[in-house]
């Protein structure tokens, strides 16, 4: 509350010089609100102020604009002295410099009040005491949450000339407490995550524009730096120090070029982008407090990969009727990183010569359009892309080819209408090195497992869009979509996905007494996908990597998964004149609902019991606030806002954080629910 | 407050006679960013700077007769974006207007920017919302970025004048323009995950999700749907593996795979083993 108070005055000491020297034959005008909150929840929950600082006590923002001849100056302040406070200026000379300061810091609020038996939360130690955690009625208490804080300025100047130089720089400060896995097949623990990361940028630009081309070249430097490599922690179920490792350190580099020329033959403009990123990094295992596996080839990694773009588009209109776009685009990202290997134990070279993945992507289109009669428009448009990847033999390269048509049409003055098909046929091919392995070796199944987000497939997706306006005081908007994946070579994976999605809204304007306006959504998604369950080689017989044969054995067998997630939501909000330019009431609804359920068929012995509450939720948010102007610069602001928040769902009923001999749980994200009541009351002052 | 007298802005062009029908917004003229920016310069512009040659607009008024801008009974489209990159299509942000797909579908400046207002920033998120809906709905949903606290604008990861990139987005591609805010993901990893490598997006919905995380499906099935293997990953968790269930299992209440996979964007230990 104490930082609060001070963050007010010191915003009232920034804003009275500025407005002192800015007034001074110069036009200035802000505002300032101060006021009073108070919130009323019981449930303390992280969700409800999951990016927000909603605690009772003092609120206020500010704004102040003031320019005088040439110059500028703007100030804005919001959520003084709150944990989601930012501030910004603004400043400079029109045509010659101009300047940008900013703060701002916004919480992550993950889950309030979790517990663990650990001691040293927020450290890169977590021990406990005796030969056995405590029980849990003596857990430490501690939020997961994290804070953001970023400050950054930037300065341009032109001079008035057509070059300009542009520097910024950033920093950006994460630190809190976030959940993290450890464990093994001995056992599972829940633990708090220290994060206390920096990252610093330095950008630069400088180009040349004029009516007919803009040339800039750009340039970043970022590093990012983690005070915490490692987590040690003591595993209740080895009673040993084991070693998580956390986000590297890193060096990021990128410089880039583009080139526009515009008024070019046709109508056309040209644009031609380049980049090439450099990200690189190095640590050593006694960096990580590791202890060397067997036969580890070095005990230094140097990560280096390298990324490379470029971009080509070039769009005309060669008739009033006719325009045309083409482009180019090719990403590729190189991994030239070190490549470890040790022994694992079993007698067995493992290495990340077969993880590190690199790729590019080629990607080129044409679309046209041409203008018909009754104000329509006709567009068509084809897409060709491959990607070749390297370490991804299930996907070691895919062709997509991709065709669209749309429809507009505004011809009367009420209605425009839009409507859009896309075709999408992907075509993957795999790169399997299966030599030597048998059917009772796990990776056997490797073959049969299609991974949706590159295998072979087919999309089709259609878009419609209606704006009316039957008056001249009322808007309506419809749009529709719907979209298919079909995975048609998949043998496990997920199969086939289908949405629809179907939004509405309005605003209507009744003289200056009344704004009322309303949206409406629904949105279906159905995902389908087979699975095998089984144990390579054990039993018998043994069972089969091969989900195509029957091996005889009943412990393995094809599932099938269904999934339906349905979500709705509507809203309404109005603001009524009671008093012209005295009066005002505000007030809004909104609601959104979310209901998942996953099916389940089986060819095992055992029947599979459906999940009928998979996040689903229910969101209620009420809002009233009266305004009371008395003058133009004067009013007064008080409001109500009820919000309450339900969720359902089966991984998390029940909850319990020692569920089995082999899991210790925090709490982590299981204090959804909340109801809340907020109450303020706040006087704006504008000059 | 006020630089010149309404009738001083009119006087520099032909355009006497405005203020007979518009006079509000004729009198705060003045206040408006654009009279700010002109007079800062030394450049003195009137109605007409916009909205064209006004005598026929005058002798018959109506829309037709000048450049109104507005979507219902307004002037064409292309007409309006030309008049406006008059003065704008040298900025370095909307040097590829022509190629974004605003301007391809018909989004002209006005339809974002509020001329006679006295900043020239858009409203964002409100403004966007009015055209995007299921972005509206997305970023409403209980996983979101903080976009509807106005701690993330649309134009942070957009450039809603114009790219040469898919979506317009701001940087070459989905990764990067992530590792902005994300540093921590960006490796390199000793161990890495491919599809994480190729693109945030094959597992993340980044403008909002009904799944924890921003996740485009639930976990374990995100996870499932490309990890079929032998023992626990091709095992159906079904409902009697919940905490009420009869066989409670950690691979799939609370956080599922994440129980014990901490590492799932990459990792850097040097022994693959401990998967952490």
């Amino acid at each position: 509350m104490k930082r609060r108070y001070i963050s007010l005055i010191a915003a009232a000491l920034l804003i009275t010089p500025a407005y002192a020297m800015a007034a001074d034959e110069a036009a200035v005008n802000g505002s300032v609100e101060l006021g009073v909150r108070g919130v009323d929840d019981q449930d303390n929950s992280a969700k409800f102020q999951e990016y927000r600082d909603l605690d009772d006590g003092l609120i206020g923002n500010f704004l102040l604009d003031a320019y005088k001849g040439p110059y500028y100056f703007e100030l804005q302040g919001d959520n003084i002295g709150l944990d989601d406070q930012d501030y910004w200026l603004k400043g400079g000379q029109y045509g010659k410099f101009k300047y940008k300061l900013n703060y701002d810091e916004t919480p992550h609020n993950y889950s309030f009040d979790a517990k663990t038996f650990y001691s040293g939360v927020g450290t890169d130690t977590l021990s406990f005491s005796g030969a056995a955690p405590a029980p849990e009625a003596n857990w430490n208490s501690f939020d997961y949450s994290i804070e953001r804080k970023k400050y950054g300025g930037e300065l341009e100047v032109s001079l008035g000339t057509p070059f300009f130089v542009k520097i910024g720089a950033s920093r950006l400060e994460t630190e809190g407490v976030k959940p993290l896995a450890g464990g093994d097949f001995g056992g599972t623990v829940e633990m708090p995550e220290p994060v206390d990361y920096q990252t610093n940028d330095l950008n630069l630009m400088a180009g040349y524009r004029s009516k007919t081309m803009n040339f800039t070249l750009t340039g970043l430097l970022s590093s990012f730096d983690n005070n915490n490599l490692y987590l040690n922690w003591e595993n209740p179920f080895a009673l040993a120090t084991e070693t998580s490792i956390l986000p590297p350190e890193n060096d990021y580099g990128k410089i880039g070029a583009n080139l526009t020329m515009r008024e070019l033959p046709f109508m056309s403009t040209f644009s031609l982008n380049g980049s090439y990123a450099k990200l690189e990094d190095d640590f050593s295992i006694s960096d990580l407090t590791l202890t060397a596996p067997l036969a580890l080839n070095q005990s230094t990694f140097d990560g280096e990969v390298i990324y490379t773009n470029l971009a080509a588009v070039l769009v005309s209109q060669p008739t009033r009727e006719l325009d045309s776009r083409l482009y180019y685009r090719y990403a590729d990202k190189e991994n030239n990183s070190d490549i470890i290997s040790y022994d694992n134990g079993l007698g067995t070279i493992e290495s990340n010569a077969t993880d590190l993945f690199d790729y590019s992507k080629d990607d080129a289109g044409i679309d046209l359009g041409y203008k018909l009669p009754w104000q329509s428009k006709a567009e068509i448009g084809y897409e060709y892309q491959y990607v070749d990847r390297h370490n991804r033999p299930d996907a070691a390269n895919n062709t997509d080819n991709t065709v669209f048509l749309q429809l507009k049409n505004s011809l009367s003055e009420y209605v425009t209408a839009k409507l859009k098909y896309s075709h999408l046929e992907r075509d993957t091919d795999t790169d399997f090195d299966l030599t030597g392995v048998t059917d009772t070796d796990a990776e056997y199944i490797a073959q049969f497992v299609q991974r949706y987000d590159a295998t072979d497939k087919s999309r089709d997706e259609i878009k419609l869009s209606l704006e009316f306006y039957p008056l001249d005081t009322l808007d309506l908007g419809l749009d529709y979509s719907y979209i298919m994946n079909d995975y048609d070579e998949v043998v496990l994976g997920r199969t086939e996905d289908t949405r629809h999605h179907v939004y509405l809204d309005f605003l209507w304007h009744h003289f200056n007494f009344l704004n009322l306006g309303g949206f409406a959504g629904y949105e279906t998604t159905d995902a389908d996908a087979d699975h095998y369950n089984f144990a390579a080689g054990s039993g018998v017989p043994p069972q089969l990597a091969d989900p195509t044969v029957d091996d005889g054995n009943p412990s393995s067998y094809l599932w099938n998964q269904e999934i339906e997630d349905n979500f709705w939501t509507y809203g309404l909000s109005s603001q009524i004149r009671l008093l012209e330019d005295a009066l005002k009431l505000v007030l809004s609804w909104e609601y959104q609902k979310s209901n998942g359920k996953s099916t389940f068929s089986s060819q095992g012995a055992t029947p599979l019991l459906d999940l009928d509450a998979y996040d689903d939720y229910s969101k209620k948010r009420l809002e009233a606030k009266i305004v009371y102007a008395f003058s133009k610069q004067l009013d007064i602001n008080l409001g109500y806002v009820f919000e309450k928040y339900t969720y359902k769902d089966l991984q998390y009923e029940g909850y319990d954080y020692t569920p089995n001999a082999s899991t210790y749980l925090t709490g982590a994200y299981a204090d959804y629910d909340y109801e809340a009541n907020i109450a303020y009351l706040t006087v704006r002052y504008g000059f | 407050m006020g630089l010149l007298p309404a009738s001083t802005a009119l006087a520099a062009t032909a355009g006497e006679g405005c203020a007979d029908c518009h006079q509000q917004m004729v009198n705060s003229f003045d206040t408006t960013f654009h009279a700010k920016i002109w007079k800062g310069m030394g450049e003195q512009h009137g109605c007409q700077a916009c909205h064209g040659d006004t005598d026929a607009h005058v002798a018959d008024p109506t829309m037709q007769n000048v450049l109104a801008y507005q979507a219902k009974g307004g002037s064409a489209v292309d007409e309006l974006s030309a008049k406006c990159l008059a003065c704008h299509d040298s900025d370095t942000h909307m040097s590829m207007w022509k190629m974004s797909q605003h301007s391809r579908n018909d989004v002209s400046c006005f339809n974002c920017h509020t001329m006679h207002a006295t900043r020239g920033a858009v409203d964002q998120p409100t403004k966007c919302f009015t055209c995007h809906r299921e972005i509206k709905v997305a970023v409403n949903k209980q996983s979101h970025h903080p976009i509807i606290e106005n701690k993330i604008m649309c134009t942070d990861c957009h450039n809603t004048h114009g790219t040469a990139t898919q979506h317009m987005i701001k940087e070459d591609t989905v990764n990067q323009l992530c590792y902005q805010c994300h540093a921590e993901k960006r490796g390199p990893f000793i161990w890495e995950h491919p599809p994480v490598e190729e693109n945030c997006l094959i597992c993340h919905s980044p403008h909002g999700s009904r799944h924890a995380k921003l996740l485009a499906e639930k976990i374990p099935n995100i996870c499932q749907d490309c990890h079929d293997w032998s023992q626990h990953p091709g095992t159906p968790y079904d409902a009697s593996r919940g905490f009420n269930g009869s066989s409670p299992n950690n691979r799939f209440f609370a956080r599922s795979c994440l129980n014990c996979h901490g590492a799932i964007h990459g990792s850097a230990n040097f022994n693959h083993t401990l998967r952490q």
